[in-house]
């Protein structure tokens, strides 16, 4: 009995933080949660139990929260874009090219699944307003990538990421200038069929 | 960069040669920097405010906007876009004088990857495994010190230099002539790769307009310019016959593609204007590597 009682307060010990609730519109909130996404993916892509249709669908559960895809997809589009569409445009707009971020992200993902030494590291937080972005560093076997996740709150809302820098390379700003090139030359209903789908890699 | 070692017989034989691409080069980038300013602006604007001309700035996009009869009904979008000036730089029109070459180009180097470099690259990966292949990669690297240590130097970073000159010791010596990376796995020693387009960049230089090179890549103004002053600081370049320094390229590259297979693919594929998510992403990373 005493040692349950032990055991017990050693557990309480252990998880206190968690039951300390943190803020969760604090910006260190922010980096937990990016934290504990990243912690949990990690753990799928080594769970060799499962299916790679399981594996995806569990990380999709993981990382859908995180990520406010309406925001990505407007920004990438952009001021000067997003008024062309019409609101029909815009709701498929949004939806096939949320549909493509995900294609994207799975397929990187599968670059880091092949690689068991992936080792994870976070750097410091920097915090303005309503924004907090966290530097991580992804150290594979051939190469370390550098990525920032930018995260945003909304009213009441918690944080949820905007955009991503992978080495420098913001996603929303690569969208919006590619988005800017083409709707210079087409109309919206052209650039909505091109991003329809993504070529299989190496094809041609 | 080797590619472009036909230069070496233009630089003579002795030092004066050397100098005198130098000069040029100094030259080159003092002209450049005039016309140059307009590009990259290297302050991070990520969290600054222009929320009051901005908005003006989008209303306008709205008005432009022939087909968009709901334009305005969406003022409350407007707010959104303005508390996201960060990425507004990539509305702007990028002065682009060689775009249609710099197009040809990228296609020509895409086709070159695909049906030269890939193949070829995939068919060396599978006689030569992965360590040996990395050794290979290790041991280029570890000559590129001289240049790491002296644009280092050029962007006062001595941590950074001292950083580049015992990793090469260590690699050089334990590393058994830089096949192996010790200063990596064992020291724990940071890598800085420091080019002096990066130099030109940390002295406020703007990159210039984009130029894509064969069989290189995107480039730019600045960054075609510290590549030729970069190739002085290569010991490749000191070897007698460019052929063998060509070869020498050749063989790095062939072996760096044998260890990347698939990233290209993957990037190319997820492009929507492959130009154009070239130069944006590679202006970007720059900028990234400059700042650091």
């Amino acid at each position: 009995m005493k040692k349950l009682i032990v055991s017990v307060i050693c557990v309480l010990f252990i998880t206190w933080p968690a039951f300390a609730g943190e803020d969760p519109l604090a910006p260190e909130a922010a980096e937990s949660l990016l934290k504990e996404s990243i912690q949990a993916v990690l753990d799928v892509l080594e769970d060799g139990s499962l299916s790679s249709q399981e594996q995806k669908e569990k990380i999709e559960a993981i990382v859908d929260p995180v990520f406010n895809y309406e925001l990505i997809a407007r920004l990438s589009l952009g001021p000067r874009n997003w008024p062309r569409l019409d609101r029909e445009q815009q709701a498929v707009f949004i939806e096939r090219f949320v549909r493509r971020l995900k294609d994207s992200y799975f397929d990187n993902i599968a670059m880091v699944q092949g690689d068991a030494e992936t080792r994870v590291e976070y750097g410091e937080m920097r915090v303005e307003n309503n924004r907090v972005h966290v530097p991580v560093r992804a150290g594979m076997q051939n190469a370390a990538v550098e990525m920032l996740y930018k995260f945003h709150q909304s009213e009441g809302e918690g944080w949820r990421v905007y955009d991503v820098e992978i080495n420098g390379v913001s996603i929303v700003a690569s969208y919006r200038s590619q988005f800017n090139q083409v709707l210079a030359n087409r109309t919206v209903e052209e650039m909505l069929d091109q991003i329809r789908t993504i070529e299989a890699p190496g094809a041609e | 960069m080797r590619g472009l070692l036909k230069l070496k017989r233009f630089s003579g034989e002795g030092c004066a040669g050397v100098l005198r691409v130098l000069v040029a080069a100094a030259l080159l980038a003092v002209g450049i920097s005039g016309t140059a300013t307009a590009f990259s602006p290297l302050k991070d604007d990520r969290f600054h405010d222009h929320h009051e001309d901005r908005q003006v700035l989008y209303r306008a996009y709205a008005l432009n906007a022939a087909d968009g009869p709901d334009a305005f009904d969406e003022f409350d979008e407007f707010d959104d876009f303005g508390e996201f000036d960060e990425f507004d730089r990539h509305d702007e029109d990028v002065y682009d004088p060689l775009s249609g070459y710099n197009r040809a180009v990228t296609t020509f180097n895409d086709r070159f990857y695909l049906w030269v470099v890939k193949p070829t690259a995939t068919g060396y990966a599978a006689i030569l495994p992965v360590p040996v292949r990395q050794s290979v990669n290790h041991f280029f690297r570890n000559l590129g010190y001289p240049g790491r240590f002296i644009n280092c130097v050029l962007q006062f970073k001595g941590n950074a230099a001292a950083d580049e000159t015992a990793r090469f010791l260590l690699n050089t010596t334990v590393g058994m002539g830089g096949l192996f990376d010790p200063a990596t796995t064992s020291a724990g020693i940071a890598a800085h790769d420091e080019d002096f387009g990066q130099t030109l960049g940390s002295y406020g230089l703007g990159s210039g307009f984009h130029i894509v090179l064969p069989l290189l890549g995107p480039s730019n103004l600045r960054d075609s310019t510290g590549l030729l002053v970069d190739m002085l600081f290569d010991p490749v370049f000191y070897l007698e016959g460019y052929y063998i320094g060509s070869a020498s390229w050749a063989a790095d590259g062939l072996n760096y593609a044998s260890l990347h297979l698939g990233e290209y693919e993957r990037m190319r594929s997820e492009a929507i204007d492959l130009y154009i998510f070239l130069r944006n992403a590679y202006e970007q990373n720059r900028e990234m590597k400059i700042g650091n």
